[in-house]
């Protein structure tokens, strides 16, 4: 049986699986951050300037701000001048035109974790994004994508080709002045992928994009926009993998996602970033912010993520339903171990009429580690009949580690009914003893137990991407006899 | 097969429930054990399985000749012993098919054998579940959960009949069950009684009895052993009670 | 946990003045002037807490802050009398019957004897006020007085301390069961009163007691009263909190009720008054297998603004709470619940629950819920739950097939939800009078603010 369920076993007690080093050569700026530098990164994008003001009124922002410290979390000070903000692989040309012309040892790094750029080996369904440091180098199945009028590139690709839709949405739903870490984003932000579904368009293949992290001493910034017109659809998923370096690196995201009148998108993130070693040494910091403004009636979002990586995970993934009738959903599995720390959770800000969100978070805490959902339910005034059921779980495992929750609900509307569970225990007993008694390892018994506590999330994340989130988390679905 | 108890003597949290209990099974055979509640059945059922919390003061347990007590609650499965639950235990998101496959491939690992291949699983399935009336619904659920009590026992009989253990030790699987539901089950058990099995069922009515012939009735009360007969003792039990075994004890 | 933010209309000279006239108004506590010294020191470090402080986000104390000092000034020990109390006021006929045996009343901050009935001698229990303490009881008092003060954060117990005037001292003797409870009446009598009560109570080993402490007042008032509950091994105590205070008072209290080996206490809290009102509960779970029950109702209508934090801290293993809070929420009124559970790393076999459930009945009406858990310990069972929501429209319909009128149904079903935290006060004689005044404060909810007394 070990085959088909070794997935949480490895999570817990795992040896990190992506934590090569590409040896690649790079053009990476000294660590420091300043406006030269902000001006190097714009003007290496040859970006218009109302990008490069954005950038620059976000930097200045930034530096008249504080980290922010409502978050259970304890870590050493970032020092903000010791990280590199741009790091990029030496490309024969500035940007490769064909997957030919990536340099193939980049190919390889994929093809390490799993996932095949080459025309041949590709994912059947899957358009891919790959995200190395800094920037992006290839982007699969883009001319198929575009028959269907879905424009699916680099970020740094659409500032060129759609200027004009990146001035409209930028910023609109994660401002420069969220946030701490969005104002260092937006004033530093590298690359990313842009995704745009035009009007009634169901997009054809499920899109993708990997973040690699390689350079030691570098950030990564990167930029997400997905915008789904009236009655589009689209599925998106992200993973994420670093190198095993002792230091600590720091992930700055933020992803900003709009969708109009009766458009949906499903957002599922597989976050296996590096974790740090058994004694909290290395690690990815990463400090993520990603919403979407749920702008159009009957519009949805759906947020799923496996979160297995990072020492330190600070990540609340939100959805303001704005749109009457709009739907939030957060699917959420979190893992941590050894000396990792997880703050995450979600925010559902009801403003339209009828609007409905559901939270489904579990939590699952071992060795050293603490972890907390962190989660709001605002009810406007105006969201008449508003719903909400949110179920956190938390289990244990080991008596070094913590489970913490920490649900705020603000309840403006009368005719609201919002509702909040949460439980924290560990692995029952009697259950392992009824595996046991049936001939499984304890081992077996307990990885059986704790992925039958993950299913209600694990069957949200699409079947397309079974296969991938194996190959980068070797999270396998589950139940895959009956 | 040989399952030999010798003067049991086992304590929960500090206080003795079974004080010197000696019972001999052996393949082929049938064995009730009968009494009242608190008699110690239930821990009887749970020593043999290899559940914590259970302290074994004094006596043996030998099992094939091994000792059965130095064996963890898996090896004691691969070695081909099975407890019926008188309570399953739910374990949600985990499937019923999966889980009884995967119970099904660590014997076999651990006997040398391969993994059964998906399509003589289903099969096997498939056949024993019909002998059980076990709908096929139930086979894509969580293990017990939100089973009635009735097919939570069904379920136990059939995980039984595809695990096809050499002991099999029901505690109470007759309980809660309507006179349908008793004949199923009893039907499982009467199939699978063959000259290289026994069975060990614990159970408080002689009911179950009219179905499965049992080759010996011991009573059990206040941690022993007490009397030991044949079918005839477990209708007398019916009809007087237990009071007239454990006066005296 | 919070960080201090200081309140911008902080005037620190105000409340040293107020704090010093103290000693010489009452020289019979003047013993306790280092004390308030030393925790108007303490409150003088920025005042009182801001919405910055994520335990105040949902309460502002801003309005108190501009009134406080203006209500810091108590009247002189004449005005309390019982007399001019009696006949000028109708607060001494809203002070519960069938508690008379032991009755300890209190107006405006100052013990009342000729109002008072103190317990029978051999009655297990020892009761004296802080005025009334002998010389050599003093320092040792102090210490426990100083103790709570020295290691509590908050800069609203530093308050009620800097200007504590009287209060009770009540010691539970081993082996006694009192079956008496001790009612404890707090008065705010006339306009622009402030008080500022302690309670300090010891039930010692295998005893058992009750206290019913109960707050009203007339106009514009504060009140910021402590009470410190320590039960010994083996004792039980029942503890009831009822807050009646004016529309438009402000009311602001905490209890810590600490927990050794096997006892267990029982805690009803009923807010059904103020303005503003603000109660901490604290229940320290220090030996293994003590036990918490606790209750809670809160009615917020009108523009009242009514807050309840709670938390109960497991240290130790085998320990049990379970927690019920409900909440009432009309016109414009706002409730805040904010429920902590905490099991420390040595809290092995910990059992916590809590639930919150709360109606939001009008537009107007706001409810801000925050349950937490903290869990450092692993073999636990712990679970919270938190609900905002409405009538049940399927009772209200049935209700209303049975002919009784939608309002009048309404009505029965609001009072049934929070009758149920009436019938958990395990004084059986005051479930009546209780849920007589449960139903009068939810009356009140169809007049106009600040209109009902």
């Amino acid at each position: 049986m070990a085959t088909e369920n070794t997935d949480i076993e490895q999570l817990v007690d795992r040896k990190y699986r992506h934590g090569f080093i590409t040896d690649i050569e790079s053009e990476t700026l000294p660590p420091g951050i300043n406006e030269d530098v902000i001006r190097f990164i714009s003007d290496k994008k040859n970006e218009p300037e109302f990008l490069l003001n954005w950038r620059l009124k976000s930097f200045r922002y930034w530096q008249t701000i504080k980290e922010p410290d409502w978050a259970k979390l304890h870590h050493s000070p970032i020092d903000y001048q010791d990280i590199s903000y741009f790091s990029a692989p030496k490309q024969a040309t500035d940007a490769p035109k064909s997957m030919d012309e990536v340099d193939p040892k980049l190919l390889e790094t994929y093809d390490k974790l799993g996932i095949p750029l080459h025309e041949r080996a590709r994912l059947a369904g899957v358009a891919v994004d790959a995200v190395f440091d800094s920037v992006s180098i290839a982007t699969t199945f883009k001319g198929k994508l575009a028959e269907a009028g879905v424009i699916f590139c680099p970020f740094s690709e659409a500032v060129q080709d759609h200027p004009e839709l990146i001035e409209q949405y930028l910023g609109t739903v994660v401002p420069y002045r969220d946030n701490f870490f969005a104002a260092l984003n937006s004033a530093v932000f590298t690359d990313g992928s842009f995704v745009y579904i035009p009007k009634g368009v169901r997009c054809p293949m499920e899109l993708s994009t990997y973040f690699r992290i390689n350079e030691a001493k570098t950030g990564q910034f990167e930029r997400t926009l997905i915008i789904a017109e009236e009655g589009s659809h689209v599925s998106y998923l992200e993973g994420c993998t670093a190198p095993m370096r002792d230091e600590n690196q720091l992930h700055a995201a933020v992803v900003e996602l709009v969708t109009m009148k009766d458009a949906e998108i499903k957002y599922s993130t597989v976050q296996n970033w590096y974790p740090g070693d058994e004694q909290g040494r290395g690690g990815i910091y990463n400090f993520v912010t990603k919403r979407c403004d749920c702008r159009g009636a009957n519009s949805k979002v759906s947020w799923t993520q496996v979160e297995a990586g990072s020492a330190i995970t600070w990540k609340y993934p939100s959805c303001i339903l704005r749109g009457d009738n709009s739907v939030g959903e957060f699917y959420s599995v979190a893992v941590t171990n050894n000396l990792q720390q997880a703050d995450t959770g979600t925010k559902m800000i009801h403003i339209g009429a009828n609007t409905r969100s559901t939270i489904i978070s579990k939590g699952i805490s071992a060795g050293r580690a603490q972890q907390s959902y962190r989660g709001l339910v605002k009810i406007f005034p105006t969201a008449e009949n508003a719903r909400n059921y949110t179920q956190c779980d938390s289990l244990l495992l080991g008596d070094q580690c913590g489970a913490h929750t920490f649900p705020y609900m603000e309840v403006k509307n009368p005719t609201a009914i919002v509702e909040h569970e949460a439980t924290t225990s560990k692995i029952g007993e009697d259950q392992l003893f009824y595996c046991r008694q049936r001939g499984l390892s304890e081992e077996d018994a307990v990885n059986m137990i704790v992925n039958g506590f993950c299913k209600d999330v694990f069957r949200e994340l699409p079947m397309e991407f079974a296969v991938e989130a194996q190959a980068l988390l070797n999270v396998s679905l589950e139940g895959a006899v009956g | 097969m040989k399952l030999n108890i010798k003067d049991l003597h086992v304590s929960v949290a500090g206080t003795e429930i079974l004080k010197g209990l000696s019972l001999a099974v052996s393949s082929g055979e049938v064995h009730a054990i009968m009494g009242p509640n608190g008699s110690g059945k239930s821990t009887l059922a749970h020593v043999l399985a290899g559940r914590e919390g259970y302290e074994v003061t004094r006596g043996s347990i030998s099992y094939n000749g091994a000792d059965l007590l130095d064996m963890a609650p898996e090896e004691r499965a691969w070695a081909g012993i099975f407890l019926g639950f008188q309570y399953p235990i739910e374990i949600p998101g985990v499937n019923n098919t999966y889980f009884l496959k995967a119970a099904l491939n660590a014997k076999r690992k651990h006997l040398g054998q391969p993994e059964i291949d998906a399509i003589a699983f289903l099969k096997l399935v498939r056949e024993k579940s019909e002998l059980m009336e076990i709908d096929q619904k139930f086979l894509k659920r969580s293990v017990n959960e939100g089973f009635s009590g009735g097919e939570k026992k069904r379920n136990e009989v059939f995980q039984m009949s595809v695990l096809e253990p050499v002991l099999a030790i029901l505690d109470e699987t007759d309980s809660g069950l309507d006179i349908d539901a008793l004949k199923i089950v009893a039907n499982g058990v009467n199939t699978l009684r063959s000259d290289d099995r026994a069975f060990v069922l614990i159970t408080h009515y002689q009911r179950l009895l009219d179905y499965i012939q049992p080759d010996f009735v011991h009573v059990l009360a206040e941690g022993k052993i007490v009397r030991t007969g044949d079918k005839s003792l477990a209708l007398e039990l019916e009809d007087q009670g237990y009071d007239w075994v454990t006066t005296g004890t | 946990m919070s960080t201090r933010t200081p309140s911008t209309d902080f005037d620190a000279s105000l409340y040293r003045q107020a704090s010093e006239n103290l000693g010489r108004k009452f020289p019979a506590t003047d013993w306790l002037s280092p004390l308030r010294g030393k925790a108007l020191a303490r409150f003088s470090n920025g005042g009182f807490p801001t919405i910055r402080d994520e335990d105040w986000r949902y309460t502002s104390l801003k309005r108190v802050a501009r009134r406080s000092s203006a209500l810091l000034h108590p009247a002189s020990q004449q005005e309390q009398s019982a007399e001019h109390l009696i006949s000028s006021s109708d607060l001494v006929h809203r002070i519960l019957p069938g508690l008379a045996e032991i009755t300890m009343v209190f107006v405006n901050g100052m013990y009342q004897p000729d109002l008072s009935s103190a317990p029978a001698p051999d009655s297990g229990l020892i009761i004296s006020t802080l005025g009334a303490l002998k010389k050599e009881e003093q320092s040792s008092l102090l210490a426990r007085l100083e103790t709570f003060t020295g290691t509590d954060d908050c800069r609203v117990n530093a308050f009620s301390t800097a200007f504590l005037t009287d209060g009770l001292v009540i010691d539970v003797l081993a082996g006694a069961t009192v079956s008496a409870p001790v009612y404890v009446v707090f008065l705010n009598h006339g306009n622009t009163v402030g008080s500022h009560p302690r309670i300090l109570m010891r039930l010692a080993a295998n005893s058992s007691a009750s206290l019913v402490e109960h707050h009203l007042s007339e106009t514009d008032s504060l009140t910021s009263g402590i009470t410190q509950i320590e039960c010994a091994d083996h004792a039980s105590l029942t503890y009831l909190k009822l807050q009646q205070e004016h529309d438009s008072a402000f009311h602001l209290a905490s209890q810590h009720i600490s927990l050794a080996k096997d006892s267990s206490v029982q805690a009803i809290n009923l807010d059904l008054g103020a303005g503003l009102s603000r109660n901490g509960l604290t229940v320290h779970m220090n030996g293994e297998h003590a036990e918490a029950r606790l209750h809670g109702l809160f009615i917020a209508n009108g523009t009242s603004h009514i807050d309840n934090h709670t938390l109960v801290e497991h240290k130790a293993p085998n320990t049990q709470s379970s927690e019920v809070y409900r909440g009432v929420i009309d016109n414009r009124g706002r409730g805040v619940f904010n429920g902590r559970i905490v099991v420390h790393q040595k809290a092995q076999k910990t059992n916590a629950q809590l639930t919150n459930a709360n109606l939001l009945l009008s537009p107007g009406a706001e409810i801000d819920t925050k349950p937490e858990l903290e869990i450092y310990a692993d073999d636990v069972k712990c679970s919270h739950g938190s609900t905002v929501g409405r009538i049940d429209n399927n009772a209200l319909f049935y209700l209303r097939a049975r002919g009784i009128p939608e309002d009048e149904a309404k009505q029965l079903v609001i009072r049934a939800f929070g009758n149920e935290i009436v019938m958990a006060i395990p004084i059986p004689q005051l479930h009546e009078p209780v849920t007589d005044l449960l139903t009068a404060r939810l009356e009140q909810s169809d007049d106009e603010p600040g209109l009902s007394a």
